[in-house]
C-alpha cells in the first residue's frame, strides 16, 4: 500500500513536468518564435486590418510622414503623402497588403502601452495609437529617382555601403498606393506589372554587369591572371557557340584591367573557359547566389544556374552574363557596396527603427555583416577596375566633376525587345560612401543609366548639405 | 464602447485565472471561483452577442449565453447535493475548463456551442446517477471480463461500422447518431485494469492482462487512431507501475514502446507524414505541415495577452473546434490564458491524485490515479501536439474541446472520481476502517 502510494506521487510529479515544458515551451513560441513566424506570408493575419484604432505611420528617415492614418467618421483612414514615390517601399492596404504596409502589419498595429492608451483615450478622448515605422530611405531621393527614371521602366536602388541602409529604392513603372483598391483589376492586369517592386523581385539577365564576378573568379583561380592577355578580334569561337564584342568591335591586346574597362566580350568567354564551369559556381555561390536574399520586404532569389556538366555554350555566355543567370538590382547593389567596402558584405535593411504613439524610440535595427565575401585585395583590384570603366572605358557618361565615380556598365540581350540597360557603381572611389543599382528595360537610348547613377550618387552624397 | 468592455473582459478573464490558482477548498474562495466564472460568462456572452455594424445584441446569443449560464448554475447545485462531500474546487475547474469551451464554440460556430451544451447536459444527467448506480451495485471489481470482452467488442465494431474522419477509422454511425467507441473503451479500460491489478499480481496474471492491453492498443494503431493508442499505453504502464512500483517493469516498458515506435514509424505512411510534420513543418506548408503552421501563426500573432475575443483569425486553422481549440483560445484570450488553462488541468489532475493517494482502498486508489492519468495524458498529448512540442495525434481536449463522445466521457470521469472523494470522506468521518 505504501510503495503505491509513494508511485503516485512520482507519477504526478512526471505529470507536472510534462506540463511545465508545455508551459515552457509556450512561452519560446510567443515571445522568442513568433518574431520570425508570423510575418510568413502563409498567416491570413498579416492581411488583417484594425480600423477602430489609428495605425502606425511610415516615415522617412528625416521623419517626413510618408503613410498615416486619420480618422474619418467611425474609423481610420490610410493616406499617402507623395506615395507614386514611394509605391513599391511603402506598398498598399485595403485589398489585400504589400510592401512595408505588409510585412509591418504587426508593428503598425501594436500598441505601446496599451492600458495608458486604452484608459486616457476613455478618459480623455484622445486617439488610441500603434506603432510607427521609421524607414532608412530619403523621401527627396525616392522623388530624385523616379523622375530621373521618367517614362522607362526599371529600378534604382542606393545603398550606404558601411550599413547596408537603402537610402533610395524606386521602381518603374509605379502606382498610386491611395487609390490601388480603386484601379486594382487595372493594376493587376496590366502587361507592364506596376504592383511589382522591381526592385527587390525583378529578375534580370544581368549582361556584362556580370563580369564582376567572373573577374573575381579569374583572381580566385588563375594564378598568372595579373600577365593573362588576350588579342580581341572583335569576335571568338567556341564549340557551338560564336561570342561578339559590342558592335563586333576589335579591342586587340587587352589585360584584365582594359578588356574590364571596355566590357570585352570575348577576354571574359576566354576567362570563363580558364576558370571552368564548377570554379565560377563556386565563387558565385560565395558571393550569395542562388541563396535567399533576406530582406524586410519580399525579395527574389538571385541565381547562376551552371553546374560542372554546364556545355561550352553555357560556360562562355554565363561568363559574360548571358544565359540563365538572373539578378535583382537590389542583389546587385549590395555586391557593389560590398567591394566599395573593402569586400565586407552588409545585410541590406530599410527598416531604421520603430517609434510609439508619443514618438520615442522603442527598438533600432541595427547594421548586420555577411562577412567578408571578397578579399580586401580582390576589393583594391575591382576598385581600381571600376575607376577605369569611367575614365578610360564604358562608363564615361557616369564621370563626375564633383568626385570620382566607379562602376560597370551593363547591356543584357533580351530576346522579347530591345536590350535592358545596366550600371553599378559607388563613389567617391577613394572613400565610398554609397553604392547603386540602375536598371532600364528596353533601354531605347533616350536615358543611359550611368548618368541616372551618377546623379543619384550625386544626390545621396550631398544629401546632407540640402538639408 | 467596445473597449472598455475588451478591457473589463481581460482584466476578468486574468483575474479569474490568478485566482482560480490560488483559490483552496474554503467555502469563500469556491463562492469567488463561482462569481468569477459567471462574470466571465456574462462578459464573453456579451462581447460574443454584440454586432459592431447595428450596434447591436444579437438576442439569440444571448439567450443561449443565459440557458449555459442558468444550466451551470443548477448543475453546480445539484452537483453538490447529490454528491456529498465531492470536491468543489474540482468542480469549479471542470466549469470552468466547460464554459471557455462554450464560449470559443459560440464564437467559432454557434451551432456547435449548442449541441455541445446538449452534450454537455447529457453527461450530467448520467453523471448524477453514478452515486446511485455505485451504491447499489457495490463490487464493480468482479466484472474484469465484462470489462475487457466489452472493449474488444466496441474496437472491432468499428471494423464494421467504423467510418473514416481524418483519417481514422474510429467513429461509428447509428442512424443520424454517431460517437467514437474508444471514447467509451476508456472507461471500462481503466475498470478493466483496476480490477486486475487490485490484488498482488502474480506472473501470469501480469503476462495476460499486458497481452490484451497491448491488443487494445494495436487494434488502435491499426486504426491509425494513434492519439488513443498513445493514451492507453501510458494509462497501462501509470497503472501497472502503481500497482508493482516496479521501476524495472517501467522503464521495460517504455522501451519496448520505443522499439514500437520505431517499427510503426518503418511501417506505417501516417505515422511518417505526422512525424515528418512536426520535424519541419515549413517544408510542406501547404499540405502535412498546413496545421500545425496555421496553429502556429494563430498562437503567435495573438501573443501574450491575445487578440481580443472575435478579433483573431481562429477559423484559418483546421479542426479548430475540436483538436485546435486550444490554439484558438491562445489567440483571443491570449497565450497567458493558455497558461493558466493549463494551470486549472494541474489543479484538477492534482485533486484527482490526491484523492488517488488518500484513498483506503486499492482498487479505488487505482481508479482514482488511472483516470488521473488517462485525462492528463489525453491534455498533454493534444496541446503538446499543437504547440509543435509532440508530433500531432488527434485528440481531444477534455472538457473544451467539441465533441459528444468526449465531453460525456471526461464528465462521467469527474462523477466517478468526485464520488471516490465523497467515498472517502465519508469513511474518514466515520472513522470506520479499511475494508480490504
Amino acid at each position: 500500500m505504501n510503495s503505491s502510494k509513494k508511485s503516485i506521487k512520482r507519477i504526478f510529479i512526471l505529470i507536472i513536468l510534462m506540463f511545465l515544458l508545455v508551459i515552457f515551451y509556450l512561452l519560446k513560441i510567443v515571445v522568442e518564435d513568433s518574431k520570425t513566424i508570423i510575418t510568413n506570408s502563409y498567416n491570413p493575419r498579416i492581411n488583417a486590418t484594425d480600423n477602430s484604432i489609428k495605425r502606425g505611420s511610415i516615415k522617412d528617415i528625416n521623419g517626413t510622414v510618408m503613410a498615416y492614418s486619420e480618422k474619418n467618421g467611425g474609423t481610420y483612414e490610410r493616406k499617402y503623402v507623395d506615395g507614386i514615390y514611394s509605391a513599391h517601399v511603402l506598398g498598399y492596404t485595403g485589398v489585400g497588403k504589400a510592401g512595408i504596409e505588409a510585412n509591418q502589419n504587426f508593428t503598425l498595429q501594436k500598441l505601446d502601452n496599451e492600458t495608458f492608451q486604452r484608459v486616457n483615450a476613455f478618459l480623455t478622448g484622445s486617439e488610441v495609437e500603434a506603432n510607427s515605422v521609421v524607414l532608412t530611405v530619403d523621401d527627396n531621393l525616392q522623388k530624385i529617382g523616379t523622375d530621373l527614371l521618367r517614362t522607362n521602366k526599371g529600378a534604382v536602388v542606393v545603398i550606404e555601403v558601411k550599413t547596408g541602409r537603402i537610402l533610395c529604392m524606386v521602381s518603374k513603372p509605379n502606382y498610386d498606393p491611395q487609390t490601388v483598391a480603386d484601379n486594382w483589376d487595372i493594376l493587376r492586369e496590366s502587361e507592364d506589372s506596376p504592383i511589382l517592386n522591381r526592385a527587390t523581385q525583378g529578375v534580370y539577365t544581368p549582361g556584362s554587369v556580370f563580369k564582376i564576378v567572373t573577374a573575381i573568379a579569374a583572381m580566385r583561380n588563375i594564378s598568372d591572371i595579373d600577365s593573362f592577355t588576350y588579342n580581341c578580334t572583335g569576335e571568338d569561337s567556341f564549340k557551338d557557340k560564336v561570342i561578339h564584342c559590342y558592335n563586333k568591335t576589335a579591342h586587340g591586346e587587352v589585360n584584365l584591367t582594359t578588356a574590364f574597362a571596355k566590357s570585352c566580350n570575348c577576354y571574359f568567354s576566354e576567362l570563363g573557359m580558364k576558370v571552368g564551369a564548377a570554379k565560377l559556381r563556386e565563387t558565385a555561390d560565395s558571393l550569395g547566389f542562388n541563396q535567399n536574399f533576406i530582406f524586410d520586404l519580399d525579395a527574389s532569389k538571385s541565381t547562376v544556374q551552371i553546374g560542372a556538366k554546364a556545355t561550352e555554350s553555357e560556360l562562355v555566355e554565363t561568363s559574360i552574363g548571358q544565359g540563365k543567370t538572373t539578378v535583382t538590382p537590389l542583389f546587385m547593389a549590395s555586391l557593389t557596396a560590398a567591394i566599395a567596402n573593402d569586400g565586407l558584405m552588409m545585410q541590406p535593411y530599410i527598416v531604421d527603427h520603430i517609434e510609439n504613439y508619443s514618438g520615442k524610440t522603442i527598438s533600432t535595427s541595427l547594421p548586420n555583416s555577411k562577412g567578408n565575401v571578397i578579399s580586401s585585395d580582390e576589393a583594391k583590384k575591382l576598385k581600381e577596375m571600376m575607376v577605369e570603366v569611367i575614365n578610360d572605358g564604358t562608363g564615361f557618361n557616369a564621370e563626375s566633376q564633383y568626385f570620382q565615380m566607379a562602376g560597370k556598365t551593363g547591356t543584357a540581350e533580351n530576346p522579347n525587345g530591345a536590350d535592358h540597360l545596366w550600371f553599378v557603381g559607388f563613389a567617391p572611389s577613394e572613400d565610398p560612401e554609397y553604392a547603386v543599382a540602375v536598371v532600364l528595360e528596353n533601354g531605347d537610348g533616350s536615358m543611359n543609366a550611368g548618368v541616372i547613377a551618377r546623379k543619384m550618387l550625386y544626390n545621396a552624397i550631398n544629401r546632407e548639405k540640402n538639408q | 464602447m467596445v473597449y472598455i468592455v475588451l478591457f473589463l473582459y481581460n482584466g476578468v478573464a486574468l483575474a479569474l485565472d490568478y485566482a482560480g490558482l490560488t483559490k483552496q477548498s474554503h467555502t469563500h474562495a469556491v463562492f469567488t471561483g463561482r462569481t468569477l466564472i459567471v462574470l466571465m460568462h456574462i462578459t464573453a456572452f456579451l462581447i460574443l452577442s454584440y454586432n459592431r455594424e447595428t450596434l447591436s445584441y444579437n438576442i439569440q446569443i444571448l439567450i443561449i449565453g443565459a440557458l449555459a449560464l442558468g444550466f451551470i448554475m443548477v448543475v453546480n447545485f445539484l452537483a453538490n447535493l447529490i454528491y456529498k462531500d465531492s470536491c468543489p474546487l474540482i468542480w469549479n475547474c471542470v466549469f470552468f475548463l466547460l464554459d471557455v469551451g462554450i464560449i470559443m464554440l459560440q464564437r467559432l460556430n454557434s451551432a456547435l456551442a449548442y449541441k455541445q451544451l446538449v452534450w454537455i447536459m447529457l453527461g450530467f444527467f448520467i453523471a448524477m446517477w453514478i452515486p446511485i448506480i455505485l451504491k447499489y451495485i457495490p463490487r464493480l471489481e468482479a466484472f474484469e471480463i465484462v470489462y475487457i470482452i466489452l472493449s474488444f467488442g466496441l474496437i472491432l465494431s468499428t471494423l464494421v461500422l467504423g467510418k473514416k474522419e481524418y483519417g481514422s477509422t474510429n467513429w461509428i454511425y447509428i442512424g443520424s447518431f454517431s460517437f467514437q467507441p474508444s471514447e467509451i473503451v476508456k472507461f471500462l479500460f481503466v475498470f478493466y485494469l483496476a480490477s486486475s491489478f487490485r490484488k498482488k499480481v502474480d506472473l501470469k496474471e501480469l503476462a495476460v492482462t499486458s497481452g490484451l492491453s497491448a491488443g487494445i492498443v494495436v487494434l488502435l494503431v491499426l486504426q491509425k487512431d494513434l492519439g488513443s493508442a498513445l493514451i492507453f499505453f501510458l494509462t497501462y504502464m501509470t497503472m501497472l507501475y502503481i500497482a508493482t512500483s516496479n521501476e524495472i517493469l517501467f522503464m521495460g516498458g517504455i522501451g519496448i514502446a520505443s522499439v514500437a515506435s520505431v517499427v510503426a514509424y518503418k511501417l506505417f505512411n501516417h505515422v511518417r507524414v505526422r512525424v515528418s510534420a512536426w520535424k519541419n513543418p515549413w517544408a510542406d506548408v501547404d499540405s502535412g505541415g498546413y496545421q500545425i503552421i496555421q496553429s502556429l501563426f494563430a498562437i503567435g500573432t495573438g501573443g501574450l495577452l491575445g487578440s481580443g475575443l472575435t478579433k483573431g483569425m481562429p477559423l484559418s486553422i483546421p479542426v479548430v473546434s475540436k483538436d485546435f481549440i486550444f490554439a484558438a483560445v491562445c489567440e483571443e484570450f491570449g497565450t497567458v490564458f493558455g497558461i493558466c488553462i493549463v494551470g486549472i488541468f494541474i489543479l484538477l489532475f492534482s485533486r484527482g491524485f490526491a484523492i488517488a493517494f488518500s484513498s483506503k482502498r486499492r482498487y479505488y486508489s487505482l481508479i482514482a490515479a488511472g483516470f488521473t492519468a488517462m485525462m492528463a495524458f489525453q491534455t498533454f498529448l493534444i496541446i503538446g501536439g499543437v504547440i509543435k512540442l509532440i508530433p500531432l495525434t488527434g485528440v481531444t481536449l477534455p472538457f473544451i474541446s467539441y465533441g459528444g463522445s468526449s465531453v460525456i466521457v471526461s464528465i462521467l470521469t469527474i462523477g466517478i472520481l468526485q464520488w471516490l472523494c465523497g467515498w472517502q470522506r465519508a469513511l474518514d468521518k466515520e472513522e470506520g476502517t479499511d475494508d480490504e
